[in-house]
């Protein structure tokens, strides 16, 4: 822009009004060829039967190439426009406007999609009106989810912060917190497939009188026992599951708490000792308050991937044995009954009851940066 | 109301560090006692010693006839002003001043008593629904005073509070912090690296220096008759000039000569020199600014200087002189007519000429 405008003075007014055409036919023409070089060459790419290798690289060279391309030719394109008010008023969807473009087809576009698809029928042909709400709230089965869905939240969410607080502040300042802290953290880089396998073994069940391969089991039968069915003993199987998401889970909040524990002033804490505080009086009326907008972001972030797990009770149990939650029960619908107005219906009201909590969630974020 | 008795404090952290050592000092009751010295000498360590915030390595530290080298910060019944005045961000102001006392249990009414009574000295009624954070750094320094007066407890601990102040409010709530101790009648321990403040405040002031007790005396003491060097250079602003110079006796008195001129003792002062058996030694010829005197318009003969800066502060003038071996400083009357420049004639007073030893430092007219 900068070059332009000193270029531009160099030259006299005639020149510049007889370049006008010239450029504006060059600022259009160089994005219409970028967006033509790039769709061929991908055309091209999806053709061709070439090692693997040497396509991911060449593709990898004309995205991130052809990304440049797109900014630069379209910000010529801007700049020729004649007037500056103009020019400041598109300027930033030049650059705003891709990712703004990639947001909405891959975000806003699907939520509406479903929503629409909620009011039609399996195969989204009949128009159904309420029907799958009405089922999504009456149905058996999905209220079994639901019910499974809010304990879900409320025990996983609360033991892990509690379990991570908890640790947050035993390890603090022990000789070996930074080991320690790892090794608790470590689960959180297993996926939950992963560690839903591994759990999987822990609770296997092998019916007494032979050789049990569950490590839980191997306890209990050692100790003189009968053998536990983990998954499958009703209602507790849930909370056996609910155990993986806790192990994934404690960690992550561990970290978030025990950082934000460090970063309350040992001033304060000195203070309150000397005012008379014990402890535990010290923990609850000046680190817990002090760190709160903390535990309330760590809580929320547990409480909306709560309201998403499917992947552990899809891995353990299926869903069978009264363990289903809503978001599994999403995924079958549309996996194995292909019934995609139920699965819609169901991803409406997750993402619905998700929006108190990013409410709460923004709100107080804005309280917190306001009393910076 | 305390008095408090530390024999043999030592402090050594973990790395090895040995940060104060065998600290001897006994705290009267309702005595304003100030630990001062340059940073890292240990003074915070020691007050932090007496609140409980950090162990006592080794030594015995009694508040009134009680041992309490392991008990708890809580069970002294001590109050600590911190330097950031360490207040509870998230509780309001009444909230902060009541904190100490809900803890104790004490009656809703009375608790609102003592936070009344406190925000009235203090000046603090109408803030008491505030929080921290929109309270001025004088206001907030209030607070914490209020959340120490409403405990009444057996000592005061200050650990530097008027460092984060800015000049004008400083002078004035030093006067403050005066009052407050002469009505509540309460031992103060206050911490500082401001000579001033420790002369203005102290009833007694502990001088420290790389963690050991260079004096503990007055201030009129500590100014008067400084134990050391360290403590002559410590106390006292513009501080006190030093001197190279020799001991030499001409008829039964003793002079101290340095370079380009000589000091006169009074006859006590001889005497003690005479007694120790000092004279001929070389030692540090010490000098306060405010002990020289200054007559213009003589140029020639010993204790001749040369006046080469002159600093005008309004009630009186700092003049730069040399006489051969560096300068030194003199505080004279700013009506006294003198140029950068001049010749002028110096006199040391006799009786405020301080003397050290050149290897121990250690004062020879004590």
């Amino acid at each position: 822009m900068l070059k332009n405008n000193t270029s531009n003075s160099t030259l006299s007014l005639l020149e510049r009004v007889a370049l006008v055409p010239f450029r504006i036919t060059a600022s259009v023409i160089v994005p219409v060829i970028t967006l033509l070089i790039l769709y061929y060459g991908f055309m091209f790419l999806r053709a061709s039967d070439a090692n693997k290798l040497v396509i991911v690289v060449v593709a990898l060279m004309i995205g991130i190439g052809g990304v440049w391309a797109l900014y630069y030719s379209t910000n010529l394109f801007v700049e020729s426009l004649l007037s500056d008010r103009w020019k400041m008023l598109i300027r930033p969807f030049v650059f705003v406007g891709p990712a703004l473009a990639v947001l909405f087809f891959y975000l806003v576009f699907p939520v509406i999609r479903s929503a629409y698809l909620s009011f039609f029928d399996r195969t989204s042909t009949n128009f159904v009106g309420f029907d799958n709400y009405i089922f999504a709230f009456t149905d058996p089965a999905m209220s079994q989810a639901a019910i499974n869905s809010i304990l879900w939240m409320i025990i996983v969410t609360s033991l892990s912060v509690g379990f991570g607080l908890l640790i947050a502040i035993l390890v603090e300042s022990i000789r070996y917190e930074k080991l320690v802290k790892s090794l608790i953290f470590m689960p959180m880089a297993i996926s939950f497939v992963g560690a839903s396998v591994i759990w999987r073994f822990i609770y296997a069940f092998v019916p007494a009188g032979r050789d049990q391969i569950g490590m839980l089991n191997a306890v209990v039968v050692w100790l003189g026992f009968e053998p536990v069915g983990w998954l499958i003993n009703q209602p507790w199987n849930n909370f056996m599951l609910m155990v993986v998401l806790i192990w994934l889970q404690t960690g992550f909040a561990m970290v978030l708490l025990s950082s934000a524990i460090k970063g309350v002033p040992q001033e304060i804490i000195e203070s309150a000792q000397i005012d008379g505080a014990n402890d535990v009086q010290v923990f609850f009326r000046i680190i817990i308050p002090t760190i709160r907008s903390t535990i309330v972001t760590v809580s929320t972030t547990i409480l909306i991937l709560t309201l998403k797990i499917f992947d552990i009770v899809w891995v353990m149990t299926n869903g069978n044995y009264g363990t289903e939650v809503v978001a599994s029960r999403m995924i079958k619908e549309i996996a194995r009954f292909r019934d995609f107005g139920r699965a819609s219906t169901i991803a409406v009201i997750l993402l619905l009851a998700t929006i108190p909590i990013m409410y709460y969630n923004v709100k107080r974020f804005r309280e917190t940066e306001e009393t910076r | 109301m305390a008095s408090l008795d530390l024999i043999n404090i030592n402090k050594v952290y973990p790395n090895g560090f040995h940060a104060v050592h065998d600290v001897n000092v006994k705290i009267e009751d309702k005595e304003f006692i100030v630990l001062v010295g340059p940073s890292g000498c240990g003074k915070s360590t020691v007050l932090r010693m007496i609140a409980g915030l950090e162990d006592i390595s080794s030594g015995e530290l009694y508040i009134d006839e009680d041992l309490v080298n392991d008990m708890p910060p809580k069970d002294r019944d001590i109050a600590m002003v911190f330097q950031n005045y360490a207040l509870y961000p998230h509780m309001s102001i009444y909230d902060n001043i009541s904190f100490g006392l809900k803890l104790r249990k004490m009656s809703k009414q009375q608790i609102k008593e003592k936070v009344e009574e406190a925000a009235k000295i203090l000046g603090l009624e109408e803030l008491l629904d505030r929080k921290p954070r929109q309270l001025s750094g004088g206001q907030r320094q209030r607070v914490a005073l209020g959340r120490a007066i409403v405990r009444d407890p057996k000592v005061f601990l200050m650990d530097e509070p008027l460092s984060n102040l800015d000049a004008k409010l400083r002078v004035q709530t030093r006067a403050e912090l005066s009052k407050l101790h002469q009505n509540l009648a309460t031992t103060f321990i206050y911490v500082t690296h401001d000579q001033t403040e420790a002369m203005t405040m102290g009833t007694r002031i502990v001088v420290l220096k790389d963690g050991y007790v260079h004096q503990v005396a007055d201030p009129e003491t500590l100014y008067d008759k400084p134990a050391n060097q360290f403590v002559a250079s410590f106390i006292g602003s513009p501080q006190m000039n030093f001197m190279d110079a020799h001991l030499e006796e001409e008829n039964g008195t003793v002079k101290v000569k340095c370079e380009g001129g000589y000091a006169q003792l009074s006859p006590e002062k001889n005497n003690v020199l005479k007694q120790a058996n000092y004279a001929k030694k070389d030692v540090v010829f010490g000098i306060r600014p405010e002990h020289i005197q200054v007559t213009p318009g003589e140029s020639s003969g010993e204790n001749v200087a040369k006046v080469e800066v002159t600093e005008l502060l309004g009630s009186e003038t700092n003049l730069f002189l040399n006489m051969g071996s560096g300068p030194f400083i003199a505080r004279v009357d700013p009506e006294l007519d003198v140029k950068v420049g001049d010749q002028v004639k110096v006199h040391f007073v006799e009786e405020k000429v301080h003397l050290f030893d050149v290897e121990t430092e250690e004062a020879l007219l004590k």
